[in-house]
């Protein structure tokens, strides 16, 4: 019965124009509001970057996408099968249970060993097909939790601040490795970020958060947007940029409507 | 050994045998979930379950039941609350059934059982009842084992990316507790209140330190327990001993053997 009142539900409301829909979603914790007022679609088959301060309840917004928290107030539509692939901020290892990494990869969606393999492959981590999960480093288990995640084929990777820990060389790889998947994989990538250099230059649109949206568009609409540079804070560092002549900033915030043009030129939706 | 002596303990040993494939088996969860807390709080309350059911003159198997099942299914809900550590709880739960337990047993003894040998427990007084209970307890356990194998790994390794696998998580947890509680509920007598978790947790302990996948493990860990229970079972009827403490000394030493074996590995 209650399956039968789930699906009656589920088709009553329209189907979500992207992948996943988010109609004023709020979430409240202990009497407390973390999120409010959240309104956007995530389209197929593009970067989509969400930046904010600490405590700007990114995290929280991420478990609510993927569906490991309930929203308090408001909907979210997902398209109908969707299969989430899922990258944690880090993995909570149990010293008690052994397992190396193909193990760890076939303990995710179904796939077969050459799958496994091929995901690995991709997440540029096929030596450590027989190592132990407990001896990788901190990058490795990047590495491998992103091939974990792009296993059984799914329409959407949420990375949850994949570039914590990694330098920055590191992080110019992992989002060109990002955009490689986007275009081989024709998914969609929801990405946490605190770096503003990085990924302003390499994603095709961003959300800024603090509790509410304050302001979305493409690289070049946010930075230009006075609410998103209240935000971070960068009207003060370009003015000392100007007067300074201090090319690195100046040059930052146009080099990203520059470097845009590259993955734009991809085949997407809005 | 003779013959009379080994008739005697014939039902003793394919109950522990029974018995043993199932604590090598879901002991391995108890390790892997950190749940030995968990286990002694439902051996304390099985006790209480005891007492309960001679006092309302129920069959003491299933009040033991209905309280083991009723305090892990209580404690699965109360941890979901963020006030208290789940140790500071099961703290709490796990002696005051105790206590409780030992006050309806003192003002209600049960003839004929002293609560030295409810505590220690006795396999000799096993009945062939038993051992269906033991062997179709121990059957169901390891079929829906084997056949939730994938999600009961997967949801051990990581609970929230198998829960957006799409594993059936908040069954897998209650289930677990079910059958622990179950487990705990059906060897008490036999076993001991004070003695069950360590039959539990040592096998699959001992195991760990000797494998490198959760198969090897929990293969390792049944082995270990079976080997355990009948050194021990064997060695009670021998010497005369109590056949509880014999079988998780059994299982302790089992231990040591296998640390030194892991050490020795190493170093190699």
């Amino acid at each position: 019965m209650l399956k039968a009142w789930r699906t009656a539900v589920q088709s009553s409301t329209p189907p979500p124009k992207g992948l996943i829909e988010l109609n004023n979603v709020g979430l409240q914790r202990a009497e407390r509001q973390i999120l409010r007022n959240i309104c956007f679609t995530l389209p197929a088959q593009t970067i989509t970057t969400l930046l904010g301060p600490n405590g700007a309840g990114k995290t929280s917004l991420i478990r609510l996408l993927v569906g490991l928290e309930q929203p308090s107030e408001g909907q979210i539509l997902r398209q109908k099968g969707l299969k989430i692939g899922y990258v944690p901020q880090q993995l909570n290892l149990k010293l008690s249970l052994p397992f190396t990494v193909d193990r760890f990869l076939a303990s995710g969606r179904a796939a077969s060993a050459d799958e496994r393999k091929q995901a690995l492959t991709q997440a540029l981590a096929e030596h450590l097909l027989d190592q132990p999960m407990h001896s990788l480093s901190g990058g490795e288990r990047q590495r491998v939790l992103l091939a974990r995640a792009l296993l059984g084929k799914p329409q959407l990777l949420v990375l949850d601040e994949p570039m914590q820990g990694i330098d920055i060389q590191g992080q110019e790889e992992l989002y060109g490795l990002l955009a490689k998947i986007r275009d081989q994989h024709q998914l969609g990538l929801f990405v946490v970020s605190h770096d503003l250099h990085l990924v302003m230059s390499r994603s095709d649109y961003i959300l800024c958060l603090n509790q509410h949206l304050c302001c979305q568009g493409t690289c070049e609409e946010v930075s230009q947007d006075p609410r998103f540079l209240q935000l971070f804070g960068l009207d003060s560092a370009k003015n000392v940029a100007v007067y300074q002549h201090r090319h690195d900033h100046h040059h930052g915030l146009n080099d990203c409507s520059k470097d845009l043009h590259t993955p734009f030129d991809q085949p997407h939706q809005h | 050994m003779n013959l009379l002596l080994l008739q005697l303990l014939l039902i003793p040993l394919i109950g522990s045998l029974g018995l043993a494939i199932s604590a090598g088996f879901v002991g391995c969860f108890i390790v892997w979930r950190r749940m030995a807390y968990f286990g002694d709080t439902l051996a304390h309350a099985s006790l209480l379950g005891f007492a309960l059911g001679s006092l309302l003159h129920l069959p003491t198997n299933l009040s033991v039941i209905a309280v083991c099942v009723g305090t892990g299914l209580t404690l699965a809900r109360t941890q979901q609350q963020r006030k208290l550590a789940d140790d500071t709880l099961l703290g709490i739960i796990s002696h005051g059934t105790l206590a409780l337990g030992l006050i309806i047993l003192a003002s209600n003894p049960i003839p004929g059982r002293s609560l030295h040998s409810l505590l220690v427990g006795d396999l000799l007084t096993l009945a062939i009842s038993d051992l269906y209970w033991i062997w179709g307890y121990s059957g169901i356990t390891l079929i829906l084992g084997i056949l939730n194998w994938r999600a009961l790994t997967s949801w051990v390794i990581d609970e929230e990316l198998a829960q957006i696998e799409g594993h059936p998580v908040q069954r897998l947890r209650y289930g677990l507790m079910v059958f622990i509680a179950l487990f705990i509920a059906l060897t008490m007598q036999f076993v001991g209140v004070l003695l069950i978790t360590a039959l539990l947790i040592s096998p699959a302990a001992s195991a760990r330190l000797i494998s490198q996948s959760p198969e090897q493990m929990a293969r390792r860990s049944i082995v270990l327990a079976v080997t355990a229970c009948i050194v021990g079972v064997l060695a009670a009827g021998w010497v005369n001993l109590p056949v509880g403490p014999c079988i998780v000394v059994a299982a302790a030493l089992c231990f040591c053997g296998c640390f030194v074996w892991s050490q020795m590995l190493s170093k190699a």
